[in-house]
């Protein structure tokens, strides 16, 4: 509440809207156009609670430092710590958010609100923001599902299980299942779909059973995805192999460089929400080292996913989101590490329905509090939404006939979008 | 307002609950009387509930619901001979079965961590499985169980009770949210953080609760030997719980300063800090005129059963007008408390009762002209039987009882059966963890291991009657999945299916369509 209405207020005495009243929140929306809006996302999911300062976000000279250098990015002025230099390279397409901050410390209920918008409530699973871009936004004619997660699991919402993620467990072979045995034809796994649906169907009738048609569709969504190259198993270093090198096949465990290059094939196949679960960033302990490894497979991973994205004409059309649940203490422990810190962090935004190319919100000298501009999660959400063409302000119907906003305080932050 | 609800929370300790239950006398069997209340709310919603059941359905039902598997082919078969079922007797004989031991084990222990039983992260996940099941198996009296559970104290993988806590990290905030949420069905966790307007639970209860927990300490031994994992709790015999003081000054560091907080019940005064403090708190869990512990643990088990609960959650309770469901739980409630507890009573009274057993089906009644809204309200009172998803585990060991199982080097039940320890979670591995997902979905279609229980099926129906597909090798089939026999139009529509390709083959086609048929992936 507070902070809304701070942001708020430092909004308008900052941007001049005050002349306007909140009532030009809605007639802004409207005024963005069709073309600017994503048509799907990639979330990259820091899990653990990245260190903004030895990230995004460094305070060159402060006592809260550490031991990162400063480096100058594209943007004037701008400054990344030194382990993600290529993204620096690419700071003109990325939208800087310097001042998010949450209301939870604890890493589950902090990745459950990062994730759905809403504090964690112990009965009621609000869904996360790629099953609300599948409830909203998935076609049933396309034979890929909306939401595909990499690596994270998720609990069933209130939306119900079939809003939730496909989820890949193994990059190179992401539906194992799929791959029918050798001799067995097309035919005979058609003979057995036609001979279940005619099964089903008596029971159907029998049970007038609501749930047979659910799993009906289920099993049509499951053999249609045998039409999807993206699910056969792919090995990029025989495909594309100087494509994955950028993409950082070699740097760590190949496992970001093996993701980033997976979501864009999603993306590419029709996929609405990609997420990819990246942990180790809870660095309570030996936090420099730590970052350094970590901040080099992202760097590599997520820059050479925007330009992919780029170069097959894809970025407009797809929201890029870099984030964790919360970012860690300014203050350096007895262990050299940093602990958590819900106050002050920060997240990469780029691609479609997107203002890039600029810096939102600052935190103070030392890292300790926001000086301006605070984004709360719900304005986050309420901002990802809203490039992505949903419309925040109307009510919905969760399948059981719950009411259910997409946020239920979250206001957009109008710099950040695409105009 | 305040005032206002604290008052009303202590009535409602003094005086178990506003709707009683009528007065019934003791001859009529509790079974009954959730009978003639369902019978009742029907009749005043002008609702018709469905008939019972055929033997076979029950028979299924029961074994899925109290054994967590498909019911074995010769008791299938000697349904289908036409000799009448004795229902009562199947459920007498299944409620003192190992199986049931297993099943519901390992549902309290998913339920009390809300993780798979193979957890070793900071517990013995094996060995709290272990602990319930055996607690299950001796028909333990549920206030005992729950007491065990709060007050365990010593090392993880001797005392198995001790592991409840420890996957709570024995610490006061998250026990307290756990305690609430599983024993009581109270949503007291959100009072953790802040105060609800609205929300008759306040931070004072849920700190004041917490203080309860206070002296709890987790240790882990320092040096344990090479592949040695375990834990310790012990209760130190002093130290107070201390949390942020958010009204008071920050410090100069700009820390909030904090707090004693001294354990004290929701409605009560301070507890008695002469006696142990876990010890308090149990015994203000377990005296009979708290409504919460047994009503929850009813309403839970009414669910596993039926399907849906009778109330969303107790945070409000007691109701402000009676319903039908209110009376039922209270009608259980309070057979169940004054029966000492007994977890095998309350499960046999409810699915002996005829609203147990009605028929999920509207063919079986000869009008097929009910609509929606009608099918809705029959669901809502309890007059139909509700269509349920297997779980991963039940699915695994009905698979296993129609065809034995392929993956012998770690058989599932081999593990529970011994309480060796887990290494692997084969049913959720293989069948994903949740039903109606694609990846379940995907896994039935055409997993490694669904391959080979279609394989498996397809060689026993050979060694049995040879390779061409014949009547006999539908009626097996069938019976071993769908637990009764085909009509001759199944039969005649699976015997054109297997005979399309060559024989083996075909006998697979028919073992997949079962394996994925709404009815098989069902409890109906």
């Amino acid at each position: 509440m507070s902070i809304s209405r701070r942001s708020f207020l430092q909004a308008t005495s900052l941007g001049g809207l005050s002349y306007f009243g909140s009532s030009i929140w809605s007639s802004l929306f409207a005024a963005q156009s069709e073309m600017s809006k994503a048509k799907s996302c990639i979330l990259i999911f820091l899990e653990g609670g990245p260190s903004q300062i030895d990230t995004f976000d460094p305070k060159p000279g402060a006592a809260t430092a550490g031991s990162f250098e400063a480096i100058d990015t594209k943007l004037a002025g701008v400054k990344f710590a030194q382990h993600v230099p290529r993204l620096a390279e690419l700071a003109d397409k990325l939208a800087i958010v310097r001042s998010l901050t949450s209301m939870e410390g604890d890493h589950d209920r902090a990745q459950n609100l990062i994730h759905t918008g809403y504090r964690p409530n112990p009965r009621l699973q609000y869904p996360s923001l790629g099953s609300t871009v599948a409830w909203r936004q998935s076609d049933p004619e396309i034979d890929v599902p909306a939401f595909v997660s990499i690596g994270r699991k998720f609990e069933t919402s209130i939306l119900g299980p079939q809003f939730g993620p496909f989820v890949i467990e193994d990059i190179g072979n992401p539906a194992p299942s799929l791959t029918l045995p050798e001799g067995f034809s097309e035919a005979r796994m058609k003979r057995r779909l036609t001979a279940l649906e005619g099964f089903n169907g008596r029971f159907d009738k029998q049970y007038h059973s609501l749930l047979g048609n659910d799993l009906t569709q289920l099993t049509r969504r499951a053999d249609r995805m045998r039409n999807c190259p993206v699910f056969q198993p792919y090995d990029p270093a025989a495909e594309e192999p100087e494509l994955f090198e950028r993409y950082g096949s070699g740097v760590n465990d190949g496992y970001m460089a093996r993701a980033c290059l997976s979501a864009r094939r999603l993306v590419e196949a029709g996929v609405k929400f990609v997420e990819i679960q990246y942990g180790g960033w809870d660095t309570h302990d030996d936090n420099f080292n730590q970052v350094q490894n970590l901040s080099a497979s992202l760097d590599a991973g997520m820059s050479t996913l925007i330009e992919d994205l780029q170069e097959r004409g894809l970025l407009q059309q797809t929201l890029v989101v870099c984030v964790g649940e919360f970012g860690r203490t300014p203050k350096i422990n007895g262990d050299n590490g940093r602990d958590h810190f819900p106050d002050v962090f920060s997240a990469l935004l780029a691609g479609g329905g997107i203002n890039v190319g600029q810096v939102l919100g600052e935190s103070s000298e030392d890292g300790s509090e926001i000086k301006h501009r605070p984004v709360s999660i719900p304005d986050f959400h309420a901002t990802l939404f809203t490039a992505m063409g949903l419309d925040i302000s109307k009510d919905y119907f969760a399948p059981d006939g719950r009411l259910l906003k997409l946020t239920e305080s979250g206001r957009p932050i109008t710099e950040l979008l695409a105009s | 307002m305040y005032r206002f609800i604290r008052y009303a929370f202590t009535l409602c300790l003094v005086s178990a609950a506003v709707c009683e239950a009528t007065d019934s006398p003791d001859s009529i069997s509790v079974s009954t009387q959730i009978d003639r209340v369902v019978a009742a709310g029907c009749k005043k919603d002008g609702v018709n509930p469905l008939t019972a059941c055929s033997d076979a359905e029950f028979l299924r039902r029961v074994w899925l619901d109290l054994a967590g598997r498909t019911p074995p082919l010769t008791e299938v078969k000697a349904v289908a001979a036409g000799s009448g079922l004795n229902r009562g007797e199947v459920v007498q004989r299944l409620l003192t079965s190992p199986e049931f031991a297993r099943h519901w084990g390992r549902l309290w222990s998913e339920y009390l961590t809300d993780r798979r039983p193979f957890e070793t992260d900071g517990y013995d996940g094996p060995r709290l499985l272990q602990f319930l099941t055996e607690a299950i198996r001796a028909n333990q009296p549920y206030a005992e169980l729950v007491s065990d559970l709060i007050l365990g104290e010593g090392t993880s993988d001797v005392n198995g009770s001790v592991n409840f806590l420890l996957r709570f990290n024995a610490e006061p905030g998250p026990l307290t949210g756990a305690v609430s949420q599983k024993f009581l069905g109270l949503s007291l966790q959100c009072a953790e953080c802040h105060d609800h307007p609205h929300a008759r639970w306040k931070q004072q209860d849920f700190w004041g609760l917490a203080a309860h927990f206070a002296r709890l300490r987790k240790m882990t031994p320092a040096q344990p030997a090479e592949g040695e994992s375990f834990f310790v709790v012990i209760e130190r015999p002093a130290g107070e719980l201390r949390v942020e003081d958010k009204r008071a000054k920050p410090d100069e560091n700009g820390d909030a300063p904090t707090r004693t907080v001294y354990p004290q019940l929701p409605g009560l005064s301070r507890s008695n800090a002469s006696k142990q403090r876990r010890a308090v708190l149990v015994e203000w869990l377990t005296q009979p005129t708290n409504p919460y512990l047994s009503r929850h643990l009813v309403n839970s088990v009414w669910e596993r059963l039926l399907g849906e609960k009778l109330v969303q959650n107790l945070d409000h309770w007691p109701p402000e007008s009676a319903s039908m469901n209110c009376e039922l739980l209270n009608l259980l409630a309070d057979d169940f408390t004054s029966h000492n507890w007994n977890i095998q009573r309350l499960i046999q009274t409810i699915v002996v009762s005829e609203t147990y057993q009605r028929s999920s089906s509207t063919a079986e009644q000869g009008d097929a002209a009910v609509d929606s809204l009608q099918r809705e309200q029959q669901l809502s009172h309890w007059g139909r039987a509700r269509i349920r998803p297997l779980s991963a585990d039940q699915l695994h060991l009905s698979l296993g009882q129609a065809f034995g199982y392929h993956y012998d080097e770690n058989d599932y039940r081999l593990a529970v059966a011994t309480g060796e320890e887990f290494t692997q979670d084969i049913p959720v591995n293989n069948l994903g963890a949740t039903p109606l997902t694609l990846g379940r979905t995907l896994s039935l279609y055409n997993s490694d291991y669904v391959r080979g229980a279609v394989d498996l099926g397809a060689e026993a129906a050979i060694r049995l009657y040879g390779p061409t597909v014949g009547v006999e090798h539908v009626e097996r089939l069938v019976m071993s999945l769908l637990s009764r026999s085909p009509s001759t139009d199944e039969l005649e529509f699976f015997q054109d299916l297997g005979g399309e390709a060559d024989p083996r083959e075909g006998l697979q086609d028919i073992v997949w369509v079962l394996l994925n048929s709404t009815e098989f992936i069902t409890n109906h």
